[in-house]
């Protein structure tokens, strides 16, 4: 062969092997779109795990009785119709509706809800922690085939609030696959019960997951021309998924940098929708050992440190916290006035009074090694600090050995970078951060334990009167601020991008960092390539 | 030969045992609480405890590890506390994805071409094919492997849309009937072209970003070598002789020359093996490396365990081969 024919032959074979496709895939002539996301989906089963990419698809195929939707987020009616509350918060009745059907045909009823209620209880996995201090099983009552009542064992107005997390699966489908007496787990992990608006398709760990619409979804769809399915497809570098967005390969994705999430936004075809959601950064600071045991340095530090860069670090795709708790919590009180912000003059003061006016110590600041934002965050509080005589030492660790850190008092950093992303929108879910019952957990490295806040968290949650827990939630951010146990940062905005034929994206603060409510979602066929 | 065989799987035994040991109590002392991972950021300590009741990870070491190494004797590798899946299911999904992409990659980006254009570049000494060849294996020592990925995948595969940005096959394509788990050759053997085709502009990218460091060491070696064979007295004997050159380049030349280039490629099969987790993450490889990350980053014990040991027998038996091509290579080796 010569070589003009071997070229031939190479550039005939490129030819023949090119021609890569777009991301959706046409299935029946239903489009199936592509969410290329970074997070893998373990465990499906909603007794057992959750984070954001499980929850995204545990959503997809599963309903709860109740679902936040819109933002400021409220509390919809979805398999419950209507529920109701004793006025000492320990009751709370719900009342299903009667068109519900699992993807089997089964009707949901309130056999299917103790179950589920149950089946998670019993575990003691994933969601359970939310309610089991305050539910037995044998707290579960059926009244009639659609009409579920909970029983606490002690007051806890937050109930309504946690219970979209809790999914209904139906038992006959579960128990049909139960080995050994393992409550259907195995099974359970990439196979559904649900009755949501999608059912599985095709599953491949490690790779993608491939769901589906359910034409007979009993809620129906908000959209006829809602997409066909969606795959969810893993791809780990963040380089990537923007690439494959620009190609097409992909139709939507998530977690890209700042930078790569404006130049999408500037690209024809594609656009970013941008909105704070209810992550908060904050640098937790130990306030039972160490030098951060003393308040006036902790006062110190927070008055020290530059909020600014937290803005540039993120390219200005932030907003500073204005209190303890984030803004779409309900009973949110703006404390701009109080908070924290630099103030050299007032970081001195503090630093004389707590007898150290030219500082002269150490500190360790502790951050997931590998997280470029908090190596950047961990820079500009050296910065800060050294201007009050303190140096900052840079400590990267990995997750599982911040947290074990973070465990103990005795062990816990004297700062620690952490991000918080509260369950509900009910203040419950931050002011808990701030009570010695969350000990042991990360968010509580900072050991903090004030006795009127401890009495106000749990008064507020053993009352259902919304107006009397608000006036608490008041006093408990005012005091949380005044004390300062960490230094409170700021909330990065989520973002994601999308082709601008796909349609239908409704952001709810409550939901996880890159979860997306799929069943909105749907085709503007006039935009398709 | 078999007893020699025989010998080095013993041996390859007992550093495996060894290294189980290592691997074992080093994971362990790193201070971290997989069990309080597993069960989520939020969640009490009696759901930790169960967990870690659930794992075995409440026992004492001595008594994890013999469970440990007990169970693998029956098959047994535990359960991935990330996964919750067996891990031997894990390494069964994960390993072959890397296993093709690796010997692919080594044979047909890094050890074929490196050997040619090795022996090709010592035997046009100086001439224009070995100015080519000279600075291009220099570039590739050199060049940073997840650069010259980036720049691949964005050129090739997103800029020029030649080949697929990523992943091992065209989603809605369907795998190949699974015979060796390896795509190209399970496709090729049930005769489904299209999926061939797919796999092969998947593989592509992913296999010269992680053979081009190969392919310089093996290129550099093999020319070293070939240019000390060409000097030798049995060389410009058979020149002398007149025996044609081609006969004398394949036959003298590369044979020769092979021997130290062999146990380069085996060494380099064992660091391919080990050190995917790049290109698998660029081009969303679904192999082993980034199953290996995630397990150390969790502090998935069985899964760290389970990834070390596979990789340390594939390091042990690619040095075996290794040893055992000698003899083909060279009838003077004896092996006893």
């Amino acid at each position: 062969m010569t070589l003009k024919r071997k070229l031939v032959f190479v550039i005939l074979f490129l030819t023949t092997i090119a021609a890569v496709g777009l991301g959706y895939e046409v299935v029946d002539g239903k489009i199936h779109i592509v969410y290329a996301a970074r997070q893998p989906v373990e465990n499906l089963d909603p007794s057992i795990h959750y984070d954001w990419s499980t929850r995204n698809l545990q959503q997809s195929v599963y309903d709860a009785l109740l679902k936040y939707v819109g933002d400021p987020p409220t509390l919809e009616p979805w398999l419950a119709e209507k529920w109701e509350g004793s006025p000492d918060a320990t009751v709370w009745t719900f009342h299903l509706v009667k068109n519900a059907r699992f993807h089997n045909g089964d009707p949901v009823t309130a056999e299917a809800v103790k179950f589920s209620f149950e089946r998670t209880l019993t575990l003691k996995q994933g969601p359970a922690w939310m309610l089991l201090d305050v539910l037995d099983p044998s707290g579960i009552e059926i009244v009639d085939d659609y009409t579920i009542r909970f029983h606490l064992n002690e007051p806890y107005a937050p109930f309504p609030s946690v219970v979209p997390w809790w999914y209904i699966m139906n038992p006959n489908e579960v128990m049909a696959h139960e080995v050994d007496g393992d409550y259907g787990q195995g099974w359970l992990q990439d196979h559904e019960a649900g009755s949501g608006p999608f059912v599985i398709k095709e599953w491949k760990h490690g790779e993608y997951y491939w769901l589906e619409a359910w034409d007979e979804y009993w809620k129906g769809w908000p959209n006829p021309d809602h997409i066909g399915g969606f795959i969810f497809k893993l791809v780990r570098e963040a380089a990537t998924q923007r690439m494959m967005i620009e190609s097409g390969e992909a139709d939507i994705v998530e977690g890209v940098t700042p930078r790569d999430f404006d130049e999408l936004a500037k690209t024809p075809g594609i656009y970013v929708p941008e909105y704070p959601g209810m992550t908060t950064f904050g640098i937790k600071m130990n306030t039972q050992k160490g030098m951060t045991a003393n308040p006036m340095i902790r006062k110190a530090i927070c008055y020290a440190f530059d909020y600014d860069a937290l803005i540039d670090i993120y390219e200005g795709h932030a907003v500073l916290e204005d209190s303890p708790f984030p803004m779409a919590t309900k009973g949110h009180v703006d404390l701009s006035q109080w908070i924290y912000r630099q103030d050299l003059a007032k970081a001195k003061e503090f630093m004389a009074r707590a007898g150290y006016p030219d500082g002269g110590f150490e500190l360790e600041y502790v951050y997931v090694a590998g997280l470029e934002e908090e190596r950047l965050i961990g820079l500009a509080l050296q910065s800060s600090l050294a201007q009050i005589g303190i140096k900052v030492n840079l400590v990267p660790l990995i997750w599982p050995q911040m947290v074990e850190r973070g465990s103990k008092p005795e062990t816990s950093p004297d700062m620690m970078a952490v991000f918080t992303t509260p369950i509900s929108n009910d203040p419950d879910a931050v002011a808990i951060q701030y009570h010695p019952m969350s000990a042991g957990r990360y968010y509580y490295s900072h050991w903090y334990s004030n006795p009127r806040v401890t009495y106000l968290v749990e008064q507020a949650r053993s009352i259902s009167d919304w107006d009397a827990r608000a006036k608490m939630y008041d006093e408990i951010q005012r005091i949380v601020l005044y004390d300062a146990p960490e230094v409170f940062g700021m909330l990065y905005n989520r973002r994601w991008a999308l082709r601008d034929y796909v349609q239908g994206f409704r952001f709810c603060p409550v939901r996880m960092t890159s979860e997306i409510d799929m069943y909105t979602l749907y085709i503007d066929k006039s935009k398709l390539p | 030969m078999l007893a020699y065989i025989v010998r080095r799987l013993f041996f390859l035994a007992l550093t495996l045992l060894g290294l189980s040991v290592v691997t074992f109590f080093i994971s362990r002392v790193v201070p971290s609480d997989p069990a309080r991972l597993a069960a989520g950021p939020y969640a009490t300590d009696e759901m930790v405890q169960k967990i870690r009741q659930e794992f075995g990870l409440d026992k004492p070491l001595a008594v994890q590890y013999w469970n440990y190494i007990s169970g693998i004797f029956r098959g047994d590798f535990g359960r991935s506390i990330r996964t919750r899946r067996p891990v031997s299911q894990d390494l069964g999904r994960f390993y072959p994805a890397t296993l093709e992409l690796v010997l692919f990659s080594l044979v047909v980006f890094g050890a074929i071409p490196g050997v040619t254009l090795g022996v090709l570049s010592a035997y046009y000494h100086d001439r224009w094919v070995d100015q080519l060849v000279r600075p291009i294996s220099i570039i590739g020592l050199g060049l940073p492997g997840f650069w010259l990925a980036l720049m691949l995948q964005s050129l090739i595969a997103s800029k020029l849309g030649l080949l697929p940005v990523g992943g091992r096959l065209s989603l809605g394509l369907s795998s190949p009937m699974s015979i060796t788990h390896f795509f190209l050759i399970d496709s090729l053997v049930t005769g489904n072209g299209r999926a061939f085709l797919d796999a092969l502009k998947h593989i592509l990218l992913p296999s010269i970003s992680l053979a081009f460091p190969a392919f310089a060491s093996i290129t550099r070696l093999t020319r070293a070598e070939a240019l000390d064979v060409l000097n030798a007295d049995y060389v410009r004997t058979a020149w002398a002789k007149g025996v044609s050159g081609r006969w004398v380049l394949w036959r003298h030349i590369l044979r020769n020359a092979l021997i130290p280039t062999t146990t380069m490629i085996g060494l380099r099969f064992g660091w391919m093996l080990g050190g995917t987790i790049m290109v698998e993450t660029v081009f969303n490889w679904p192999g082993l490396g980034l199953y290996a990350v995630q397990a150390a980053t969790f502090s998935d014990f069985n899964a760290i365990m389970g990834v070390t040991l596979l990789i340390g027998l594939n390091f042990g038996v690619a040095n075996l081969i290794v040893d055992l091509l000698y003899g083909v290579l060279d009838p003077r080796i004896r092996y006893e």
